[in-house]
Parts: structure tokens; sequence; C-alpha cells
């Protein structure tokens, strides 16, 4: 996207928050609207596609967005901020599951639910979800963070709250753990490479 | 550190993260090393399928369930500024000149109320005098010794919060660092000290970040104490005393029981690992996030003190370089047979070549010095 058409992107989303901020709902609605499609696919692959914890989790976000929106004061983009709700969400409902679950079946837990049907490639998708579902929650986060939303260093690491030097630690371990466990789904590179 | 192959820079590269030089140093390399170019392309295969993830439709209901849990919106429009009735008899000055002195009493009150309210229980003898952490309402209702609290509450060395199944709050902790407290809880304040700081986590879950020099601050369970090592952490805590440490940031130091005549002795917890805390015997072996199931299962059975041959088998077969975490504290805390301590021995150099003044015949009598050369060289893996 050209640099003025984000610029008036941002400028848009800057007004709409500050609608949002004097409780204006058809802003807020604008807002989910915008987002949702972003939020519920993290929440999903970060879940090993369980689409209706994903939708709870959802809920959970846009309910602490409105319920904390006041208190955004645009030190960062708010697509950023928006993420550390998300991020932080996540982080719970893993907290909420690794605490009902007795340790002897952790193994068992790691099976991931069929994928959503509207994924046009469906073996592939099952094949990077599955390998997702054995990461540390931390960098499988970072992993969708950077690859999925593209976000930058500096923008993961204020949404995860964590130093630059971490990201980078995560990415190698996510990236390189990816990589060993999906090489024999490797598929020709792109011609010219 | 890395042998001959640079492949902790790969995912940098990648990422356009190395510096000129840096970068034009590994192109170089990557020119004469099949093996790190074949590296290097499954990292780049890895990357396409992350960043072919499909974008998904968030199911229609959605709205509607939002929709149905937010608050009543205000009603719109401005404020109706209430008419002042006047009254028949009162002089104009006069009610001007009373209006003044309330607004300045009200004034003064307010003023009092604010300087006087975070120190009202201090004044009320709510709490023992001395240092206090400032505890915020994340959610629910949770309550410091059986007291629910508002939005925020300080919280003494000797006092208790405790939180349901619905509630959550955040302890700030001094200013260094915090504990976020999830549902059904209990955490005590042990000790508010300057350089030191000592919790308690009979049961629950916490999760905590730490910016302050190593072991300023500790949290106690039943069956271990986590030692902070500047870093942040979660640690659960069941009914019967039994958890696990999970180290997100830094590292975490869990004391071992000690032995009489022995020095004391612990296990350190690196970053994207984690140790179960036995009930009534202390810490388990650190295990990486990266371990694979077959890996952890083997690992339990030693920590329960069932491990034999085949378990060890199983756990040596699944290693890989992050694993020599758990395979050199499986070595240091001896609850192993000789024969087995020589084949995690060997386990560990084929994933890990020894460094340089060390030896396999050294580290086998107990070399001192070798063995402390060897330890320092792993962590750099883990």
């Amino acid at each position: 996207m050209e640099p003025r058409a984000i610029m008036l992107e941002r400028k848009t989303e800057v007004r709409l928050v500050q609608a949002c901020r004097q409780g204006e709902q058809d802003a807020f609605r604008r807002l989910f609207d915008t987002y949702k499609d972003r939020v519920y696919s993290i929440a999903v692959y970060f879940l090993q596609g369980d689409t209706a914890t994903a939708e709870d989790v959802c809920q959970e976000v846009f309910l602490r967005l409105h319920d904390s929106i006041r208190q955004f004061r645009h030190d960062s983009d708010f697509s950023t901020w928006l993420y550390r709700i998300v991020a932080n969400a996540c982080k719970d409902e893993m907290r909420k599951r690794r605490r009902l679950v007795p340790l002897d079946s952790l193994a068992e837990q790691r099976d991931t639910a069929p994928i959503p049907g509207d994924c046009p490639q469906a073996e592939l998708c099952e094949a990077v979800q599955s390998a997702l579902a054995e990461l540390n929650p931390d960098i499988r986060l970072t992993l969708l963070l950077k690859y999925f939303e593209e976000l930058s260093y500096e923008e993961m690491a204020a949404a995860l709250d964590c130093p630059m030097g971490t990201i980078a630690s995560r990415l190698n371990r996510g990236l390189k753990a990816m990589a060993r466990k999906l090489a024999y789904l490797r598929r020709p590179p792109p011609s010219g490479e | 550190m890395f042998g001959k192959h640079p492949d902790n820079q790969f995912v940098a590269y990648l990422q356009g993260q190395l510096s000129r030089t840096a970068q034009q140093r590994l192109e170089i390399h990557l020119q004469r090393c099949a093996h790190c170019r074949q590296a290097l392309e499954q990292l780049r295969a890895a990357e396409r399928l992350l960043s072919d993830l499909p974008l998904l439709t968030a199911p229609p209901t959605l709205w509607d369930r939002i929709h149905g849990s937010l608050p009543i919106a205000a009603v719109p429009g401005g404020d109706a500024t209430p008419f002042v009735t006047r009254s028949r008899h009162t002089p104009l000055h006069h009610r001007r000149r009373w209006n003044v002195s309330l607004r300045l009493a009200a004034c003064i009150v307010v003023i009092g109320l604010f300087i006087l309210w975070p120190h009202r229980n201090h004044i009320a003898g709510k709490y023992p005098p001395g240092p206090t952490w400032l505890v915020t309402n994340i959610a629910g209702q949770p309550k410091i010794d059986s007291s629910q609290i508002g939005k925020t509450e300080r919280m003494a060395a000797g006092q208790w919060l405790e939180t349901d199944s619905r509630s959550r709050a955040e302890i700030a902790i001094a200013d260094i660092g915090k504990v976020e407290v999830a549902p059904n809880t209990r955490i005590g304040l042990l000790t508010l000290q300057p350089n030191h700081y000592r919790l308690s986590l009979p049961h629950g879950d916490m999760s905590v970040r730490v910016n302050a020099p190593p072991r300023l601050f500790l949290v106690d369970t039943p069956s271990a104490t986590a030692v902070d090592m500047g870093c942040a952490y979660t640690l659960h805590v069941d009914p019967s005393g039994a958890g696990v440490l999970h180290v997100t940031l830094g590292h975490v130091a869990l004391p071992l029981p000690a032995t009489t005549g022995q020095p004391q002795r612990e296990v350190t917890v690196p970053m994207d690992a984690f140790c179960r805390i036995r009930k009534g015997l202390g810490p388990g072996t650190p295990c990486s996030d990266f371990a694979s199931p077959a890996f952890q299962k083997a690992l339990d059975q030693f920590d329960s003190g069932q491990g034999d041959d085949t378990a060890l088998t199983t756990l040596l077969k699944e290693a890989h370089e992050l694993d020599t975490l758990t395979l050199w504290h499986l070595i240091y805390r001896g609850q192993i047979t000789g024969a087995q301590r020589t084949r995690i021995l060997d386990r560990t150099l084929q994933l890990v070549p020894l460094p340089k003044g060390v030896t396999r015949a050294g580290l086998l009598q107990g070399n001192s010095e070798m063995l402390t050369a060897w330890h320092n060289d792993l962590t750099l893996h883990w």
C-alpha cells in the first residue's frame, strides 16, 4: 500500500477509535468489522483449530477492547494495542487449559481439531496447524504475529510486552522447529529463486 | 559454539536483521556449504507455509454474542443542567456567599480525602506498618484477608490475597515487576524488605515478570521454592502441593532439598523450558518446551523414580540439541546408575561436541573444572 493510503487509513482509524471512546456503538461495530476476521484467524490457529473456543476468545477480546478503549492513549498503533489484547486472551485460554488437563494427558491434548472448512489448501493448513500446536504458546503467537499479521519486530515487542531480543530468539527457535516438523512438505521454490 | 555452521544466524538473515558485514560473511559461507543452503531453504519454506495461512471468516453469530454482552449505551445528548430554584426569602448576595463557602468546604474535604485515602488502612490500623505493594483488581472480587478489594488496594507482609473462580488480580512488586494472579489462587506476602521479597503460593496460578538482580524475589510453594534470576515465568501449584514452573524469559533457580554435609544445589530452568514440582519431593528435571511427547513421558518416569533402561533408551533416542538441558540435569542430579550416566553423557556429546579443554574421560572422572566448563558451554545451547 502506498504511504499516503497508509496514512489515510491510520487517520480514519484514529477517528474511529476516538468515536468509540466517546461511546458511539456504531464506531465500535465498524472497528469490530475491520478486525474480526484477523482476530478470529489468530485465535483459531493459536488454539489448534478449536473454532468454538476461538469464538469465545474473540468475544473476550472485543469485550476487553470495549471495556478498556478509553485507556488507549495512542502510545502505539491501535492494531498493536489490539494484538496485545489478543495475545493476552490467547495465553489466558492456554493457562486455563493447562490447569484443567491432567499432566499425563498432555500428549493426547496435542491432537488438532478439524480445520475450518473454508481453508482452500486443507492438507497444508492442517500440517502447519499441527506443527504450530507443538510449539510453546509464546513462540506460536510470535510466529503468527510475524507471518500471518506481518508485524514488525517493534510491533511484536509492544504487543507481546517483551524485548526485541526475545522476539528474535523466539522467531529463531520457532522457525527452526517449524522447518524441522514440515520438512516432509517441501515444495519447489518459485521460479527465479 | 555452533560448530562450523552458523545456523543461529539464518532466521535473522531471512528477516534482514543482520549487519551488512555479517550478511556478506554468511553469504560467502552459503556459497561453499550445501548443508547450510539446504537448512536455509527449509527455513524459507517454513516461512512461506506460515505466510500462506489463509484469513478465516469469523462466524456471523459473533457480533450478536458481543453486542448482547455490552452494557446498555448511555442516552446520547448533552447533560441537562438542573435549574437552580430561587428562594423567595434569601437575598441574592447571601445565596452567592453560601454557594462559595459550600464549594470551598467541599474542595477541602475532597483534597483531604485524596491525601488521606491511600493511608486509610494505616490510619485505621488495618495492616501493619511498613512497606506495602499495590494490588489491582483485574476481574471479579479478589479478597485480601477475607475483605473484598475495590479497584486497587495495598497489601503488606503477613497478608493473603485470594481469588475465586471469576476473579483475577495483579500485584506490583515494588518497582521491579509484577505478579498476575489467576482465578482460584491464594498468595501470601511473607517478606517485603528492600533486597529480599518472598511470597508464598500454597495453591493456584501466578505469572511473574521481574527485572531485578538475581535472587531478590522468591516464591515458596509446598514442595519447592522458585528463585528469580531476572525473568518472567508462570507457576502453577495444585491443592496437593505439586506443580509446574514454566519460564518464558531469563531463568529461574529451584533449590534442591538440602542434604546433610553437602553444599546447597539447585536446578536451573532457562527460558522456553519447564520443570515439574513433585509433591513432597521438590523439583523434577527441567525440560525444554520443544521436547517431544515421548521424551517428556520418559522423563516423567525418571522423575517419579521409575526410570528404567527402556525409558532411558526412549529418552536418548528422542533427544535433540535443546534436550541437553534435561540430559545434563539427569547426570548432575546423580539419581541414576553409573551405566546410565555413561549412556546419557555419550548421547549428550553426540548432540553437542565438547568444548576445548574438556575430555570425556575427565567428565567421567568428575573433574570439577571440566564439568564447569562443559556446563557453561552447554548453557549456550539451552
